[in-house]
């Protein structure tokens, strides 16, 4: 631990214990506490990462989370970030990207040959000559990317909660911390969120060489304490802005969305490197990230260090640096006729020479590259910013701390809606217009002295007290005075380039200069095309600069170059949290145990798990769907029809209710009877069809789609919200089972478990009864979906059991068997049924799948009825025909969805396709140009082999053809 | 005061009812409804009368009662009152650890200090439509959750998987 230094108050390390740990193979020691980076660091290593792009040795730039420079791996998890994850006992790491290890990664020549990998690199490989694509995409797959996924990580479950709170305060600086204290003394409930483990933000490691400060915190940290209606969330992100104070927060264990009455914005700032040549050198760090490693972690920076600024705030890191022990050999400040303020004064008393307009031209590396040996120094013009090269010098030393300003960590308040305008006292953007409820106070509102800061909290808290109707005093927001936190232009250019803006892209001042020039001059554009902020740190340290950038090439102030759309998650966040714990509802029959006994393999329709097949021992998949339509045809069989969805609409209006929502007549519809149902949307497309049954005057029963159901019946509520029908809805799906008995012995079965009357005579087709079966009050529905001879019983779920049971005893002697869903879809497409949803998509209209006859233009009204009488009248430009392929087919079988081709044109596609066993062909539904769709017209089929199958348009239904046959 | 207890409290008797003229037809069938809507009462001290809209109640009865059953064998069809036929699961959740657990369910605030006396909410729990209100019960703060009862496996493994992970237990019936 070569450059730790002695305990000093209020630092985050624990010294009395030691870590030991691993870093490319050599091993170090920590102190708990300590983090990856802070632990090497202090052990002089500073090689720490490779960039992305040209694999240039990095070090600390912001030690904040703020960039990627540092990212380890060891060996289960990738892309740790070293800055702020703490080292543990026995951790063995590496740094990712590289090939080699860190110090002699193999890929290091790619900085050599980077002038041939210009700014739209990518683009431009990939566009011409096109041979060479499988090359370049090789390659760039190769490159791409930082960390390798480990597929066998183990599965974590992160937890996703919701919490509330009257007020959220993002950032737990002095001004966050203050805002919390003075809302929770007035009786809000308050939580805190800040990205470190440890609250106190600036107060913990800005001092300026006054060490008293980390007594303020204290003191702060104890009044925070002392209230019972504070909660703390450290080491917790507020990863975005969503609608009504909905904010997630991000944690090592999971998110929890905080639903908050008001928000405070106290974020602060990121503070923005001095762009110069080889700005990116180990040892080339923010000034913030040099304090950082002071006071948080009692580690010297560096030996013999120079401080380049553009603001007052380098000579505080100068007097912290001096606190730490470091030989600060100068200040070379960008500004010309800067004094620095009252620090400088103290700067001057340790014999600290300070350079004011001048500039480092460029950081010197050493013969092996991976270490700063130097700085060479010069006079800079700060109106024209360019450097004055002619009297420039060398000054030897081990450490560059720059400050070059700050921009303001608003991605929030942006996603908020905040207007923001850009204040040249300050030379940020700061907010100007609040959405209501979102407040913002210190850094990230352009208040930067600590008093200020605080006094802007206190005022912040009182605006929210006001806001939530607490009576509270006025307090005015104060300015920033004294000189701009932030230098207009701090750039330094460079014929040779290597002055970087952006760490996670090795983007250079070059690289916006050459976009410009190409046409991407708008800062979106830039944004794409130069890559800048598209890495992981989004800009953090880069955006402020690039847009700087911008507005001089066009010659714009900055606030007409404008800032690039900020979203949800603004910090990269792992998609562990994103998955979280997954919720899939889904429904279960009654039924459900007995399909699951008796060996059912389920799928999953809308949200119901449904029996799609009983296998039997020995039998495929196909074997088990056609025995169990055979069943169906020559004896009979049964299905859990449960899920279907099922709707009473009680009322004298009822009928009227019903004319107005489907497409066909109901008013006249006698009691006793069942009609066929087709919804419509506005547009005239098929929603969902079913059947409604009349139990009474004012009572219909429907039992519609299974997929569509909750829609359906919420489209119902809403139109009876408009309509206001003397009616009531009754949603009876999950209260009600349907049990679907078909086939030729359906009747025979049916009648040993009821006493109604079954005979074609009493009980038509499209006819519902109420009566018991097996015991069971029911409904009965004579329905002719799967077969002509098919009754679908409606009763109470809980009793479904009992009369499926009943049924398969009274079916054994038939050999009455269950069947699927798969079964029941090819049973359908043997009687010539269409299925919305299946045969149907978001597009289609019933004059397409030739449902005219359910269609009753003459009525007053129905959903749709406009938009088809305008459809009417066009040309179709496909309609659904029935098909049959060849009797002696014996190609590769087309499949749902393959396309309809005439010569080179799509001219539809398959909807159903199926080989029937008992009609021993293969047939389905298909879309096809109108002119083709007379029965016994010719169509091509493209399967996904690319060889054509030829198709026959037949009549509906299928078995009359082959009886005809 | 236990972690987390659960308690399957599908098979109390339950009896829906809505319609224009509900409130009238309960109340000639001597029984007491909340004034507002999205709250409840305890009638005569054990029966829940849930008023989950204007015109829309659901009412259940404590192990032994008989106001369900005896609302049921009114068959007699009035306009404006339509019977709802109830399927529901049914939980009872309680325990030091209830907020917690209904924070990874449910977004809405569930506290005290937000849910107020005799209010129910109709929300979403784990995804599925519910209606959750607070009671006391044996000196004790608890919630009760209902269901479709079609989601009874799924709400009970989304509990049961959640109540382990907090070191609760799980009552069946």
């Amino acid at each position: 631990m070569i450059l730790r230094n002695t305990y000093k108050p209020g630092e985050w390390i624990n010294r009395k214990k030691l870590i030991n740990f691993t870093f490319e193979g050599e091993a170090f020691t920590a102190f708990e506490g300590d983090t990856v980076t802070s632990a090497l660091w202090a052990a002089g290593q500073k090689v720490l990462g490779r960039s992305f792009k040209y694999h240039r040795p990095r070090g600390v730039l912001s030690l904040a989370n703020h960039d990627v420079n540092i990212l380890m791996t060891d060996g289960l998890d990738t892309n740790i970030r070293g800055d702020v994850v703490e080292v543990k006992d026995g951790m063995t790491l590496h740094a990712v990207n590289t090939i080699g290890g860190v110090k002699k990664d193999k890929n290091s020549y790619v900085d050599s040959i980077s002038p041939l990998l210009p700014v739209g690199f990518y683009y431009k490989a990939f566009h011409t000559p096109r041979k060479l694509f499988p090359f370049w995409e090789s390659m760039i797959r190769k490159a791409a990317g930082l960390g390798v996924v480990n597929f066998d990580y183990p599965r974590i479950l992160k937890r996703k909660r919701h919490s509330h709170c009257d007020l959220l305060i993002i950032g737990a600086g002095p001004t966050g911390l203050t805002a919390a204290y003075e809302a929770a003394k007035a009786g809000l409930e308050v939580t805190i969120v800040d990205e470190n483990s440890h609250i106190g933000g600036s107060l913990s490691y800005d001092y300026g060489g006054n060490g008293t400060l980390a007594e303020q915190l204290t003191e702060l940290t104890k009044k925070i304490e002392s209230l019972k209606n504070i909660t703390l969330c450290t080491g917790a992100y507020a990863a975005g802005y969503y609608p009504d104070h909905l904010i997630p927060i991000v944690e090592a264990g999971g998110i929890t969305k905080i639903r908050a009455k008001a928000v405070i914005v106290a974020s602060g700032a990121f503070e923005q490197p001095l762009v110069f040549r080889y700005n990116d050198l180990p040892s080339v760090m923010l000034g913030s990230a040099a304090q950082r490693l002071i006071y948080r972690y009692g580690v010297k920076p560096c030996n013999n260090g120079i401080v380049f600024t553009a603001n007052d705030y380098g000579y505080r890191v100068a007097l912290d640096l001096l606190e730490a022990g470091t030989k600060v050999l100068a200040i070379v400040d960008l500004r010309s006729g800067a004094h620095g303020g009252l620090h400088a004064i103290e700067i001057v008393k340790h014999g600290v020479k300070i350079y004011a307009g001048h500039c480092v031209y460029e950081a010197l590396a050493t013969s092996d590259k991976l270490k700063l040996r130097g700085a060479i120094i010069c006079a800079y013009d700060d109106k024209n910013s360019v450097a004055l090269t002619d009297n420039k010098f060398t000054i030897e030393c081990d450490g560059i701390a720059m400050s070059a300003g700050w921009a303001p960590a608003g991605a929030l308040l942006y996603q908020a809606g905040t207007g923001m305008q850009f204040d040249y006292g300050v030379q940020q953007f700061v907010p100007n217009r609040l959405p209501d409820g979102i407040f913002a106070a210190g850094k990230v509102n352009g208040i930067f002295e600590l008093d200020q800061r605080i006094r802007d909290g206190a005022r912040a808290a009182n605006d929210v007290l006001n806001y939530l109707g607490k009576t509270s005093e006025k307090s005015i927001a104060e300015k920033h005075n004294g000189a701009a936190p932030s230098h207009a232009y701090p750039m330094v250019p460079h014929p040779k380039g290597k002055n970087f803006v952006d760490f996670d892209e090795d983007i250079q001042i070059k690289d916006f200069e050459n976009a410009a020039k190409e046409g991407f001059d708008n800062i979106e554009l830039m944004k794409r095309f130069t890559t800048v902020g598209m890495g992981p740190s989004q800009g953090k340290h880069s955006n402020m600069n690039a847009i700087r950038i911008l507005a001089k090439i066009r010659g714009l102030p900055v606030e007409k170059i404008g800032t690039t759309t900020s979203r949800p998650f603004f910090h990269p966040t792992p998609m562990g949290h994103l998955g979280g714990r997954g919720f899939h509802p889904h429904r279960l029959t009654a039924l459900h145990d007995w399909h699951e006994a008796h060996g059912a393999i389920f799928t999953d329709v809308g949200a119901w798990k449904r029996a799609a097949y009983y296998p039997q021992v020995g039998q495929t998949k196909e074997e088990a769907i056609q025995s169990e339509a055979l069943a169906v045809r020559k004896t009979a069989g049964i299905i859990d029809a449960s899920s279907f969805g099922k709707v009473e609409v009680h009322g004298t209006d009822a009928a009227e209710f019903l004319e107005r929502i489907f497409t066909g007549k109901y008013i006249n519809q006698k009691v006793g009877s069942c009609r066929y149902v087709m919804l419509l949307d506005e547009s005239g497309v098929v929603v969902d069809d079913g059947i409604a049954s009349r139990l009474a005057n004012d009572f219909f029963y429907l039992s519609i789609g299974t997929s569509n159901a909750a829609a359906v019946y919420r489209e119902m509520q809403r139109c009876q919200q408009m309509w206001q029908l003397d009616i009531g809805l009754v949603n009876v799906t999950g209260a009600f089972g349907s049990i679907n008995i078909a086939g030729p012995a359906a009747r025979d079965i049916l009648a040993q478990i009821t006493e109604l009357d079954l005979s074609a005579e009493a009980f038509p087709i499209s006819h519902v009864r109420e009566s018991t079966v097996a015991g069971v009050q029911a409904r009965l529905i004579r329905v002719a979906f799967v077969s002509d001879m098919s009754f679908e019983l409606h009763i109470p779920m809980i009793q479904a059991p009992q009369v499926w049971s009943a049924l398969v005893e009274a079916g054994k002697k038939c050999h009455c068997r269950p069947f699927g869903i798969d079964a029941q879809r090819l049973l359908r497409l043997e009687m010539g049924h269409f299925m919305p949803g299946v045969d149907t998509d978001g597009l289609t209209n019933p004059l397409e799948i030739g449902a005219e006859w359910a269609i009753k233009m003459d009525k007053a009204y129905f959903i749709g009825q406009r938009s088809l009488s305008i459809l009417s009248k066009r040309p179709l430009r496909k309609q659904l025909v029935a098909f049959m392929l060849a009797p002696d087919f014996n190609g590769e079988m087309p499949l749902e969805c393959n396309l309809v081709i005439d010569g080179t044109e799509i001219k539809g596609r398959v909807t159903s396709i199926s080989y029937s066993k008992f009609i021993d062909r293969i047939i389905g539904f298909a879309y096809v140009a109108p002119a083709k769709n007379g029965i016994g017209s010719n169509f091509n089929i493209r399967t996904d082999n690319g060889s054509l199958v030829s198709a026959t348009v037949v009549e509906t239904p299928f078995f009359k053809n082959k009886k005809e046959a | 005061m236990s972690v987390l207890e659960i308690s399957d409290m599908s098979t109390l008797e339950r009896f829906g009812v809505k319609g224009t003229q509900a409130a009238k037809w309960l109340a000639g069938h001597d029984v007491s409804i909340p004034e507002y809507a999205n709250t409840w009462i305890l009638n005569n001290g054990e029966t829940l009368v849930m008023r989950l809209g204007s015109s829309e109640f659901l009412i259940e009865d404590q192990v032994e009662g008989q106001m369900c059953k005896k609302l049921a064998t009114d068959k007699v069809r009035i306009a404006g009152v339509y019977i709802v036929p109830h399927a529901d699961a049914s939980y009872l959740l309680a325990g030091s650890e209830v907020l917690n657990l209904l924070s990874e369910v449910c977004s809405l605030d569930l506290r005290e200090s937000a849910l107020q006396d005799n209010e129910l909410v109709m929300t979403q729990v784990a995804g599925v439509s519910a209606t959750v209100l607070r009671q006391q019960l044996n000196n004790e703060t608890v919630y009760r959750l209902w269901c479709d009862g079609t989601y009874a496996k799924y709400m009970q493994h989304v509990l049961d998987e959640i109540a382990q992970e907090l070191k609760g237990l799980i009552k069946l019936g």
